[in-house]
């Protein structure tokens, strides 16, 4: 099994000694056309790393530097590549002026409770297609394959009026309800897979010395499957803080626009007329930064919770 | 963090089961509910109590000109509670709602929508509150018309409004102002060339409502009453080339953020606008405003004629007290109120002791969009317009990207609106 | 694989939580679109819509002036170019990053890596703005080389429109290929290469039989995966165009993909009397592509939701 995890870990191996680095003009012509070669290669090399630098950071550049740059407005004909005058205006504009932190908030509140509701609900069941044998269990694990492949989008009109019925419209907890359809069933697939891959020892000793199933799931299995659940806490926490549609559905913005999540906050910010581009820019790199830094810390963490259920099982 | 998802994942596990159960407790228990209020109709005595939900696509100082006539009535009332939800697609979203059980007292929109709204019972009459007659004597004819559908009343209006030219003062003098369509090209081109990188007019051009005057100028119009779209005259294929011939100096994605920040930012000199905007624009004291009544189509003789739209608000199907919505309405739209909103806003009223009060007809901007409403045309409010706005929109973007010719963009929306309209009959 | 002996009420308890939930979040919505897929249901006649059979499918399907097919087609298109491109990005990125000769990895690393990180949404809206037209950063820096009249028409034009959302696509996703590519070449053994060259293999040829072998057991899932990701990416290219630019008022936008253009017949800024009915039949169509382009994944080793849902959270 391969692994296409995440992680970026690149061995470092020491760099090949040329042991004729030292006198190229006494090589034999072969060898100096090679080594030409290698030089090109080298040169061509480092032109592609700074064209894929420039391509990956301009547009975040661009962001940050705007964010310290003065109140410009967002439609304004002078291009600014650097700061004139650094300030911070923007930021504490955007901090006293937009409801940032009830974005931050929202999403936070939305995205943990998925995350939290996709556990709870898909883990005993997860537990069960994992250890149990039962009639129907193929073909619920084949009907969660295929609902995994039903984006929610594609019942905008149905969740409509599953979330009308339930007045849970312009809630949080509406939007939570709906993301949770596709945490739970990834939460019970990667769970699933990962209990695959714990011995099943352990739970049939507990069970002989007269422990109940749940006893068994709850104190040895899982302690054990900590980390799968973190990892799938951690996926279906992000899965919902870029999305739109749906929370756009869900949503409507009040007087001020608190109630928003993020993304929808910065999508008005950015179609509001008014709105200085600065400070859409400032509001940016405040809610990026957080989630950049967990991005790369968690990737660490991808490794155990994912490895033994690597996608190419 | 490992020790934190560790503790999380089995540590407070039956707090986190607790949690669950009362979850699905609170999402399911709703569902039981839901009855749907029928609408008892005592208009004798009405109860001063319980929430009214209104609907609308209010924003920014306009909001809170309105927000205050609320909560005076609130006031007055202390056990009723107004709720003002913004909405997007009021439309489509109430009526979604509205079948549900679960929609808003009040619908706050354009009266173009009533004729869709009404005939897909999202609105309801509301006859034994307000009467016709009530309607003719409170407000100007135009308005109280706009409320009226199938012969039934339908709501109340709150103001009439229409787009106009809105010039900056510190930019142009109002003898600069152009009279005619030729001159307003002329204008644009001589504005652009002394003042590089600025505008001398500036408008949505993809937009069907802002181009709505250049179309009906030229004699043109967007649909008739019986449900025929008409994109595919000389006249229409006249004004879309008007429009077009502006494209050299206007930039190229003039949506209506983009316009509209070019004008606050005094960037242009000429914005096309309502008075939604007015407030943004002179609040502060930002840009001093003049008024202008758009120009006159060179090859007609006629001015240009923007849609007039009545500003109402209609009662939900799920009102649960009607008598009280129409006290509100009756309430929000009184002389004294609509004084107040006119003067903290500029919107015309469309109380008629309020809008002939001479001190609101005295407002420039009140004046300014007062004669411009009496050069525009009615804003259709036959269901079938709500087949041509995309149509429309997609030739006026089509055109203005430059990926269709005038002629080709309309014939297709003229095809795309006849569809639209076959399926609105059927 | 071993299982537990336990009693039939105790797999019950066990599988009702989860049941239960997805039957109300995740089966019913399903249930209830292949219902109204069958109806006529509009805004319009939603106090009196019908069970209208397999109508709308027959529209959907076989009407000549459906939408479907060019939406499908130019989706398809989409994901054929943004996949392409994935993979050759990727590669090269992974095969630079991979070179001990470089110096300084960790720094190049984690800049291309950094689109990733970001939060997609966030960045779309960002792109959205370096596009503009007359206010954008590429026309500005552009007019600062070649003069006042320079524009590049980005999200005006339908064939830039496209492009520019590729390039966006890219952006956001050449970084999941990177990383997965790279894991692969590490599991490259050294004496491989040694090998090569001492059999006298080039570098193409080494690439070509050595490296392109032994990687793609791992790009097919990714490259399933993504291409299905693509497939149904909604938010950001919804928050780039709109689906625009409009070609014609008989035609969808440029970039108006499956699911941009069933957002925009339901909840579109302009939209009038959404059909409903008709909508849920091109839901349901695409539901079956979608579950079909799955088992087919499954099949050649995507087995598991998880890395979908790593690209989910970038979509």
């Amino acid at each position: 099994m391969s692994q296409q995890l995440p992680v970026v870990e690149i061995r470092r191996e020491p760099a090949p000694v040329n042991a004729a680095a030292g006198q190229p003009g006494r090589l034999p012509a072969g060898r100096r056309i090679s080594l030409l070669g290698r030089r090109l290669g080298s040169v061509a090399l480092y032109v592609f790393l700074t064209v894929m630098a420039v391509f990956a950071l301009f547009p975040l550049y661009y962001v940050v530097q705007a964010s310290f740059a003065g109140a410009q407005n967002l439609y304004t004909t002078d291009l600014h590549l650097f700061p004139a005058h650094f300030t911070l205006a923007n930021y504490v504009t955007a901090f006293t002026q937009e409801p940032l932190l009830n974005w931050i908030g929202n999403t936070l509140l939305v995205c943990g409770l998925t995350a939290l509701c996709g556990l709870i609900c898909s883990t005993s069941g997860a537990y069960a297609l994992a250890r149990f044998r039962f009639a129907g269990r193929e073909l619920t694990l084949r009907a969660l394959l295929a609902l995994q492949a039903f984006p929610g989008l594609l019942a905008l009109t149905a969740y409509y009026l599953l979330l009308n019925t339930l007045h849970l419209l312009n809630n949080l907890l509406g939007l939570v309800l709906i993301y949770s359809a596709g945490a739970v069933v990834f939460c019970c697939w990667n769970t699933k897979t990962y209990l695959d891959g714990l011995p099943v020892e352990l739970e049939q000793a507990a069970l002989l010395d007269g422990a109940t199933p749940l006893q068994a799931f709850w104190h040895i299995v899982l302690p054990l499957a900590t980390p799968a659940l973190a990892v799938a806490a951690l996926f279906t926490f992000m899965t919902g803080w870029n999305e739109f549609a749906l929370a756009n559905l869900v949503l409507n913005a009040n007087a001020n626009g608190s109630n928003l999540t993020f993304i929808l906050g910065l999508y008005s910010l950015q179609s509001d007329f008014r709105t200085p581009w600065g400070i859409f820019a400032a509001a940016s790199v405040i809610v990026s930064l957080p989630l950049m830094l967990i991005f790369f810390f968690a990737q660490r963490y991808f490794r155990s919770g994912l490895a033994q259920g690597g996608l190419a099982n | 963090m490992k020790k934190i998802f560790a503790s999380r994942a089995s540590g407070s596990r039956p707090l986190l089961a607790m949690f669950l159960f009362s979850l699905m407790l609170a999402l399911l228990l709703p569902a039981c509910g839901g009855a749907e209020n029928s609408g008892s109709n005592n208009s004798s005595s009405i109860d001063f109590s319980g929430t009214i939900v209104i609907w609308h696509g209010w924003q920014g100082t306009y909001l809170q000109a309105k927000q205050a006539i609320f909560n005076e009535y609130m006031r007055l009332h202390p056990k009723v509670k107004i709720v003002l939800v913004h909405q997007d697609n009021i439309a489509s979203k109430a009526a979604t709602a509205v079948k549900a059980g679960n929609g808003p007292d009040i619908i706050a929109f354009t009266d173009d929508n009533l004729g869709s709204l009404a005939l897909g019972h999202v609105v309801v009459p509301l006859d034994q509150y307000i009467s016709q007659d009530y309607l003719n004597q409170t407000y100007t004819p135009a308005a109280a018309s706009a409320l009226v559908f199938n012969g039934h009343v339908y709501g109340v209006p709150e103001a009439v409004e229409a787009v106009t030219l809105m010039y900056n003062k510190s930019l142009i003098s109002a003898d600069q102002l152009p009279k005619t369509t030729d001159d307003l090209l002329a204008f644009e081109k001589r504005y652009e060339q002394a003042h590089p990188g600025q505008y001398g007019v500036v408008w949505p051009t993809e937009d069907a409502y802002f181009n709505a005057p250049w179309f009906y100028g030229f004699g043109a119009q967007y649909v008739t009453p019986d449900g025929k779209a008409h994109l595919d005259t000389s006249q229409a294929l006249q004004a879309m080339e008007y429009i077009a011939s502006f494209r050299p100096y206007l930039p190229k994605q003039p949506t209506y953020d983009v316009v509209s920040s070019l004008f606050a930012e005094g960037k242009a000199a000429i914005i096309i606008n309502g008075p939604w905007s007015y407030a943004d624009y002179s609040s502060g004291g930002k840009i001093n405003i003049g008024f202008a009544t758009l120009p006159i189509v060179t090859a007609t003789g006629t001015p240009a004629k923007p849609f007039v739209g009545v500003k109402s608000l209609w009662m939900a199907k799920t009102a649960k007290n009607p008598a009280l919505v129409a006290d509100l309405m009756k309430f929000y739209t009184n002389k004294a109120n609509q004084i107040t909103m006119s003067r903290a806003d500029g919107e015309i009223p469309a109380n008629s002791a309020a809008a002939d009060d001479p001190a609101i007809q005295q407002l420039p901007a009140v004046a300014g969009y007062a004669a411009q409403v009496k050069l525009g045309v009615a804003l259709p409010n036959t269901p079938y317009m709500s087949a041509l706005w995309t149509p429309v929109q997609n030739a006026l973007t089509a055109v203005w990207n430059g990926t269709q010719t005038p002629a080709k963009a309309l014939s297709d929306a003229q095809a795309a609106a006849t569809k639209g309209i076959a399926q609105i009959s059927s | 694989m071993p299982m537990l002996r336990v009693k039939r009420r105790t797999i019950v308890a066990f599988l009702l939580p989860m049941l239960a939930m997805m039957a109300v979040i995740n089966l019913w919505p399903i249930l209830y679109t292949l219902y109204l897929s069958t109806t006529n249901y509009s805004e319009f006649t939603s106090d009196n819509y019908r069970f209208i059979g397999l109508e709308n499918y027959r529209q959907l399907l076989f009407s000549f002036d459906s939408d479907f097919f060019p939406v499908l087609w130019q989706t398809l298109l989409y994901v054929v170019v943004c996949v392409s491109c994935f993979l050759v990005v990727g590669m090269l990125t992974a095969l630079a990053l991979n070179n001990p000769r470089v110096k300084g990895l960790p720094f190049w690393r984690v800049v291309l890596l950094l689109p990733w990180a970001a939060p997609s949404g966030i960045t779309a809206l960002i792109w959205k703005f370096l596009f503009q037209y007359d206010f954008g950063p590429f026309n500005q820096i552009g007019r600062l080389l070649f003069g006042p009249q320079f524009g590049i028409p980005w999200l005006l034009n339908p064939t830039l429109a496209f492009i520019s959302v590729v390039i966006v696509n890219v952006w956001l996703s050449y970084p999941f290929f990177t990383v997965v590519i790279l894991g692969a070449l590490q599991g490259i053994p050294g004496e491989l290469r040694e090998a090569a060259r001492i059999d006298g293999a080039g570098p193409w040829q080494y690439f070509r039989h050595v490296t392109l072998p032994l990687v793609t057991p791992a790009l097919v899932p990714a490259t399933i995966l993504s291409a299905i990701t693509t497939f149904q990416m909604f938010n950001t290219v919804f928050l780039i165009t709109q689906g625009g630019p409009v070609v014609s008022a008989l035609k969808p936008g440029a970039t108006e993909f499956v699911m941009i253009y069933m957002y925009n017949r339901i909840l579109g800024a302009t939209v009038a009397n959404p059909h409903y009915g008709f909508i849920a039949a091109f839901a349901i169509t695409l539901f079956v592509i979608l579950a079909a382009l799955t088992y087919l994944g499954s099949g050649l080793g995507a087995r598991s939701p998880r890395a979908s849902s790593i690209r989910e959270a970038r979509a």
